[in-house]
């Protein structure tokens, strides 16, 4: 009898637990964000405003920068602040995948109260989590230690402010390069880097002509924030959304309705790549290192690894400024560090503070760049000799474009739209360029539908 | 006419034996290519690794693909985690499966059917949905920052359950009737009878639960925010960024060493699987 029971114990025991795994025995419920505020203000009170940190204390920070020269460069960033700071602050990093993954765990991790005090955030991320007051208001901080604003270049604080509060720093921001084949581009009779859409797209043809119709132009993965985003900048001088974030004139305009049609006949004319189902952006790199393909369009953070597989693959490479419609025109993308004040301690956040404050430093910036090409986010840094001596090698000269181009290089507006009207634009540009199912016409007619649901003004 | 009928039937039963080896060797290659492919790849060159058209065999033989991949991530970390969490699973599931899967086969009790409904529904609600509400009581526990939360929601499997029961099934009557007139308690049954007696669909249920574990990726990559809990395939993400261009020897490379246990345990014990895929009468 006695081992019937316990045979009838383990059976209920292991039905609960399969229940359990299928959701089936949880009845859990969500901690509210108004309730770990509280905990974390009432124990340490901000109207005693930012505070040094006291104690050793550990830290974690959530971040993209997985790939191999992004990593190398974050794991020896992180050893030498954990190794030199003054307060005893150890930094964890955990990689999150990209930018969007980073911003959707944060996410998950809001809900269970789960954040780290330190994240990487695309500018997708940093409207939602700052209007959700998620983000730390880093201005006391700057105004204690007297950190200069006016250092941090001025294209990049787009995404530094919300409303009247410092709610990120620009960390790994990137702009794009045309990378070219300078041969192939020479044998078609171009014997220097495109200075406009026009002439790169001429061009482009050419070399398609030339080769038998086997060798593309050009290419470009879709990225309606980043690189489509510079091509209608270029025509209608907002891009894919409006100053305000509040509507997208683009589609009236005709912008969007040009700017369809162009790249769905470049595609159908065969010299411009259409952007692979999967993995694009590598897809591209491939067939541009195999000499199917002449010159494609990417972020600047990735000039360092283009550059060394380009050596290894003897294509003689050409870094220039991306061009658009009548001359240059860049996109401005990558991620800021915000520091994340829900459900976080003071003492968290004000060694988060450090920690970016260390990375802003000249030399952790003037490195950042040399070792991973994001650019470089202070016009001190550009200043010392580490940068200066670094450009002037011409072999580095995509890495100086890359800084020079921010002048003419955008980003779309910090809106609270701008995630859901990524996401709508992208299936459209998909539709239209890779799945070839509709018309430039059907996709301008998708997307005035959509931007009525999205957008309060439309 | 009946002279050449055997004749006929051997030409005839050679061809379909002919027919059968050259689809049997087709699935083979089929099953096996990628295998191979992703071995020979690990040991390309980056180059090489994306040439087209491709190469079958290493023009530039090198293992510095695995070099890579051992100075990129810990991999004593990430296997340990990984073994650990697989093996806390199986050894769970033993513990919970086989009684439950048991009492379900040879008992009846109140509520048995009911009971049994419920184990298929759980057998049915897709995971994912499960995702959101386990992570926040794992959060409200503290322990997310353990390896329970990827161990525990698994100690219990209702196709394991299922697939024991049904082994249970098979076994006749009569003998255990015999044993317990002789006096042999219900858990000697099980020791002693059930479980030689349905060896190979157990081990099979525990093989099967040790790969989906080990091969796991997003119930880790919810479940953890620290690299100290992570397993092998989160740790494999970090090889993989397609906006810096994938480099495929190092992610082939990768895959041949996360693969490798799995290999090896189904080399060791394919015969007991495929036993328990076929029925074993005893009249």
């Amino acid at each position: 009898m006695k081992r019937r029971n316990t045979l009838a114990l383990l059976l209920a025991g292991s039905m609960s637990l399969t229940l359990a795994a299928c959701g089936g025995g949880n009845t859990a419920s969500t901690p509210t964000p108004d309730a770990q505020s509280s905990a974390a203000v009432s124990e340490n009170p901000q109207s005693e405003g930012p505070e040094q940190v006291t104690a050793p204390i550990t830290i974690t920070f959530w971040h993209d920068r997985t790939s191999d020269t992004d990593y190398e460069f974050l794991k020896k960033s992180i050893q030498e602040f954990n190794d030199t700071n003054e307060y005893g602050i150890t930094v964890e990093e955990v990689a999150q995948g990209y930018l969007d993954d980073v911003q959707a765990a944060i996410e998950t991790g809001i809900a269970a109260g789960e954040t780290p005090v330190l994240a990487d955030l695309s500018c997708n991320g940093i409207p939602l989590f700052a209007s959700e007051g998620i983000l730390a208001d880093m201005t006391p901080y700057v105004e204690r230690d007297g950190f200069d604003m006016d250092n941090v270049l001025k294209e990049l604080t787009d995404y530094v402010y919300y409303e009247d509060q410092i709610v990120a720093m620009p960390y790994t921001r990137g702009t794009a390069i045309l990378y070219y084949n300078k041969d192939l581009y020479a044998q078609a009779g171009l014997d220097h880097a495109p200075t406009t859409l026009e002439e790169l797209n001429e061009y482009a043809a050419k070399i398609y002509e030339n080769s038998g119709n086997t060798i593309r132009g050009i290419g470009y993965t879709i990225e309606p924030t980043y690189y489509q985003h510079y091509l209608l900048e270029s025509l209608n001088g907002v891009g894919f959304m409006d100053a305000d974030g509040l509507g997208a004139s683009c589609l009236t305009d005709g912008s969007m309705s040009q700017f369809l049609t162009d790249w769905y006949n470049w595609t159908e004319e065969g010299w411009c790549e259409i952007p692979a189902l999967s993995s694009a952006s590598s897809a591209m790199q491939e067939n541009f290192f195999n000499g199917q393909l002449a010159a494609f369009v990417s972020s600047s953070n990735r000039a360092t690894s283009i550059s060394q597989k380009a050596a290894e693959m003897g294509i003689n490479l050409g870094m220039s400024y991306t061009v658009g419609y009548g001359g240059y025109a860049a996109p401005l993308g990558g991620g800021s560090v915000g520091i994340i004040a829900e459900g976080h301690s003071q003492q968290e956040i004000a060694a988060a503070w450090e920690f970016v404050k260390f990375l802003m430093s000249d030399e952790q910036v003037a490195a950042n760049h040399i070792e991973t090409g994001v650019l470089p986010t202070t016009y001190s840094s550009v200043e010392t000799d580490t940068l200066k001596d670094f450009w002037a090698d011409p072999a580095n000269e995509g890495y100086k474009i890359s800084y020079e181009q921010v002048k003419d290089a955008s980003a779309p507006a910090m809106s609270l739209y701008t995630s859901e009207w990524n996401s709508v634009v992208r299936t459209a540009y998909s539709d239209l360029i890779q799945g070839r199912d509709i018309t430039p016409e059907q996709a301008l007619e998708n997307l005035v539908n959509e931007a009525k649901a999205i957008f309060p003004a439309a | 006419m009946k002279l050449h009928a055997p004749r006929t039937y051997r030409l005839r039963r050679r061809a379909l034996g002919l027919v059968s080896l050259l689809f049997k060797v087709a699935m083979v290659i089929f099953f096996l290519f990628p295998f191979y492919w992703m071995i020979t790849t690990a040991f390309k060159t980056y180059g090489e690794s994306i040439q087209f058209p491709p190469t079958l065999w290493p023009e530039t033989f090198t293992p510095e693909a695995f070099a890579d991949v051992w100075q990129r991530i810990d991999i004593p970390r990430y296997f340990k985690n990984s073994l650990l969490v697989a093996l806390g699973v199986v050894v769970l599931q033993a513990l919970f499966n086989i009684p439950a899967a048991y009492g379900f086969a040879r008992y009846e009790f109140k509520g048995k059917k009911w009971m049994w409904a419920l184990v298929m529904l759980a057998f049915m609600i897709p995971t994912q949905i499960t995702f959101v509400p386990v992570y926040i009581l794992f959060s409200k526990a503290k322990l997310l920052g353990t390896l329970w939360p990827q161990i525990l929601p698994f100690a219990a499997n209702a196709y394991g359950i299922f697939l024991m029961r049904q082994s249970f099934l098979q076994v006749p009557d009569e003998l255990v009737e015999a044993a317990r007139m002789d006096n042999a308690s219900e858990m000697r049954i099980l020791v002693r009878i059930m479980l030689p007696m349905c060896r190979s669909s157990i081990i099979t249920a525990e093989l099967f639960s040790f790969i989906s574990t080990w091969n796991s990726y997003f119930w880790p990559l919810v479940m953890t925010n620290s690299d100290k809990v992570r397993p092998l395939t989160l740790a494999m993400q970090r090889l993989q960024d397609a906006h810096q261009g994938l480099e495929w020897p190092v992610l082939m490379a990768a895959n041949s060493l996360l693969v490798l246990p799995v290999l090896l345990l189904f080399l060791l014990l394919s015969r007991q699987i495929l036993s328990s895929f076929g029925y074993r009468g005893i009249k």
